[in-house]
């Protein structure tokens, strides 16, 4: 048992980090669950009707919200499977020694150290309607019935997805490249000494054995894509008809375009984060064991 | 600044959840009890140059200190400052604020018994008579005066005068007119119409509501207004979907303006591709910077204003126009209202108020202005909007942003396809029902 001193110590080294983090973290999380509960604009204070959990209800029966949280989960799904399947791929090249590996290594990173806002921006260009690299591009291919994608209630999500995995799969392959560096050498070797060919040692050693960077992945995709808002924002503006809404610009447009309510719009906020919590917690219960019998 | 650290917190909370960074800003622009005279703009295409001038002039000519400050999205601040009572003293707080929840909530001043004092310059009579009244009327609520009507904008279409008149072709006035012109500018090889495609309310503004009006009488428009049950679902609202629906089917649309903003479809006007194009008068301020680089863009002049071409038979006013004010206002917790209120006075005079038109290229809700010198983009607004029998607002955009939320949704899919004219007028009425159940919103009348 440590001496009451040496407790003392810890605590003072402590206090300052919990007590920034009970501060800034913890109770504006309780206080956005308690504003949840409230009728009110955010224009004055002093004007908030208690009502309860009316606003988690009114949540369950908005058709919009519950659009918002499908295509939430379908950007999710869909970058998800690329990301870590390109991931992979290009995590493997980058592991080479030959020109395009040291290139690789050299770029993969960069679209992830963009502004966000400046993503959306440009990625709005590029799937512009008129001038757009992506239409121009096909024009030129001689191609007739082009898409006006962000205009088009079928491809503005996956326009969107397609924007969101550029920007995050240099993080991802990041993530997977140190997986794959931190595999004993001495594993591999034993996987090519017992005849594994590249599929099979993949199979076998690389994948079992980056399990707790696959955790990070998929958890660090699920916090990005139901937190999507700047890409949304700026390349759709969830439209056309909600095609592209996401919970986070819906709440934006229920907080804070014209609607004023302030309540419902933290309501989201809450709903939102306990999602992410929860599908948290559900990758952590699947990837709660690694190959090696550890516990996560 | 006092700050009221419940704000501070829920600022913190949505900054968080939205991820973007908001709360705070309105640091510094809280009212001077010493007698500063404290302004705060929005600053868009007229920028704030104009109200910092009159401001030096104000000071020169009544010894009252002002400061004036502004930015593009001011009202982002201004819902802090609000909040946290540390407010200016007057203020243009932009399209973006909430004015009917900040009127609600008790934030905005009731300014009647200014309205009720000698304008500028004047020791009798009542600065209320120097405004439109059909547009002062706009800013009451309960019977009290809340929102200060200063520079106007009026909606409709510009169309190709220069191309027009190398045709012999003349501005529609009805819509059998219009498809007769549109297939003679489809055989030219060029798109009748663009539009502003992310931003629906601009077909609503330029389609739907002029022709539901022109169908059916502004009654019929300020039934819609009033949420009455089956307003949004009369055979006026579909017919005037049904006309949306004529011009989709014919290919009267620019294919990709479905996907293009504001300026992307504006530019497209100025560089020919399509005939006209739904805006308002704030038109050529927002174009000017990409009109005045470009010689081969559509130059003042070039381009013409009308007002959306009518339905025949219909019982509406072919004059009607669609008016929408930029209103200033004064905040409850300001310091000095009163200078506030006298600052207001002296832009709202005369002569600075004829500088503004002249300046700016913009349309007042003030009397006594008809001899100012409007640009030649804003003649034909101008005259359209002194001949104008009828004014007509979207006050419901404000009073019910969610039925005007599931218009625009709807407008979009009548546009591309998705949806009839009768499903349009469906889902308006939809959320016209669920509006009028909602307790959280204010139910409102036009008066």
């Amino acid at each position: 048992m440590k001496r009451r001193g040496e407790k003392l110590f810890i605590a003072a080294f402590l206090a300052p980090a919990v007590l920034i983090y009970a501060v800034f973290v913890v109770l504006p999380l309780i206080q956005a669950f308690w504003y949840s509960l409230f009728d009110f604009r955010g224009t004055n204070l002093d004007r908030m009707d208690f009502v309860g959990l009316k606003n988690y209800e009114r949540l369950s029966q908005n058709e919009i919200f519950h659009r918002a949280l499908i295509n939430n989960m379908m950007l999710l799904l869909g970058a998800l499977a690329v990301m870590m399947v390109l991931g992979l791929l290009l995590a493997h090249a980058a592991q080479s020694d030959k020109w395009w590996g040291k290139a690789l290594r050299s770029i993969y990173l960069f679209p992830h150290i963009i502004s966000i806002v400046i993503v959306g921006i440009l990625w709005s260009f590029i799937f512009h309607p008129t001038v757009g690299l992506v239409t121009s591009g096909l024009k030129a291919m001689g191609v007739q019935d082009i898409p006006i994608w962000m205009g088009d209630k079928n491809t503005a999500l996956p326009g969107i997805g397609v924007a969101f995995v550029w920007y995050g799969i240099g993080f991802v392959i990041m993530l997977l490249s140190a997986g794959i560096r931190g595999i004993p050498q001495d594993i591999q070797e034993a996987a090519e000494l017992d005849g594994a060919k590249s599929l099979q040692k993949f199979w076998s050693v690389t994948w079992p054995m980056i399990w707790s960077v696959r955790r990070i992945v998929v958890i660090h995709t699920i916090i990005q894509a139901l937190n999507t808002f700047a890409l949304v924002r700026l390349m759709s503006n969830g439209g056309p008809s909600r095609a592209s809404e996401v919970t986070l610009t819906y709440l934006y447009e229920r907080g804070f375009e014209g609607n004023s309510f302030y309540g419902e719009a933290t309501a989201i906020a809450v709903v939102n984060f306990v999602l992410v919590m929860i599908l948290s917690g559900i990758v952590m219960l699947i990837f709660r064991k690694d190959p090696s019998g550890r516990t996560a | 600044m006092r700050m009221n650290w419940r704000y501070a917190a829920l600022g913190l909370v949505a900054a968080a959840a939205v991820g973007c960074g908001g709360g705070g800003a309105a640091s510094g622009q809280g009212g001077d009890e010493a007698g500063t005279v404290e302004i705060v703009s929005f600053k868009g295409g007229y920028g704030i140059d104009y109200f910092e001038k009159v401001a030096k002039d104000f000071t020169a000519e009544t010894g009252t200190p002002t400061a004036v400050s502004g930015d593009p999205k001011v009202w982002e601040q201004l819902r802090g400052a609000f909040a946290a009572k540390d407010v200016p003293d007057v203020t243009w707080p932009g399209w973006g604020f909430d004015y009917w929840g900040n009127v609600y909530d008790g934030q905005v001043m009731a300014v009647d018994e200014f309205l009720d004092q000698p304008a500028w310059g004047q020791t009798e009579g009542k600065f209320r008579d120097m405004f439109d009244e059909q547009l002062l009327r706009l800013g009451e609520y309960e019977g009290k005066q809340y929102l200060l009507p200063y520079h106007v904008n009026i909606n409709g279409w510009w169309y190709n005068k220069k191309l027009f008149q190398e045709n012999g072709w003349t501005a529609p006035k009805t819509f059998e007119e219009l498809l007769v012109l549109n297939d003679k500018l489809k055989a030219k090889g060029i798109a009748p119409m663009t539009f502003q495609g992310q931003y629906p309310y601009y077909m609503l503004y330029a389609f739907i509501f002029p022709w539901i009006i022109s169908s059916g009488g502004l009654e019929a428009w300020n039934a819609c207004q009033n949420l009455e049950p089956g307003a949004w679902k009369s055979p006026h609202v579909i017919e005037a979907a049904r006309r949306v629906a004529t011009l989709r089917d014919r290919g009267d649309f620019m294919k990709e303006a479905l996907g293009l903003n504001h300026t992307d479809s504006q530019t497209e006007f100025l560089k020919g591709n399509a005939a006209f194009v739904p805006c308002g008068t704030w038109f050529y301020a927002e174009m000017r910077e990409i009109i005045e680089k470009d010689s081969n863009l559509l130059q003042a002049g070039d381009f013409e204003f009308m007002l959306p071409p009518t339905l025949a038979g219909g019982k509406g006013d072919p004059t009607s126009v669609m008016v929408a004010i930029e209103p200033w206002i004064i905040p409850q917790a300001a310091k000095n209202p009163q200078k506030g209120m006298d600052y207001f006075k002296y832009l709202a005079s005369p002569e600075v108020a004829k500088g503004f038109v002249e300046e700016k290229g913009t349309l007042m809700a003030l009397k006594g202005l008809e001899d100012a010198n409007y640009p030649v983009f804003l003649q034909e607004p101008a005259r359209l909007f002194a001949a104008s029998k009828t004014k007509w607002n979207a006050e419901y955009r404000l009073w019910y942003p969610p039925v005007n939320q599931a218009a625009e949704d709807a407008m979009t899919a009548l546009l591309n396809g998705s949806i009839t004219p009768e499903q349009f007028a469906e889902q308006c009425e939809a959320a016209a029902e669920q509006a009028r159940n909602d307790d959280r919103l204010v139910k409102r009348k036009v008066s």
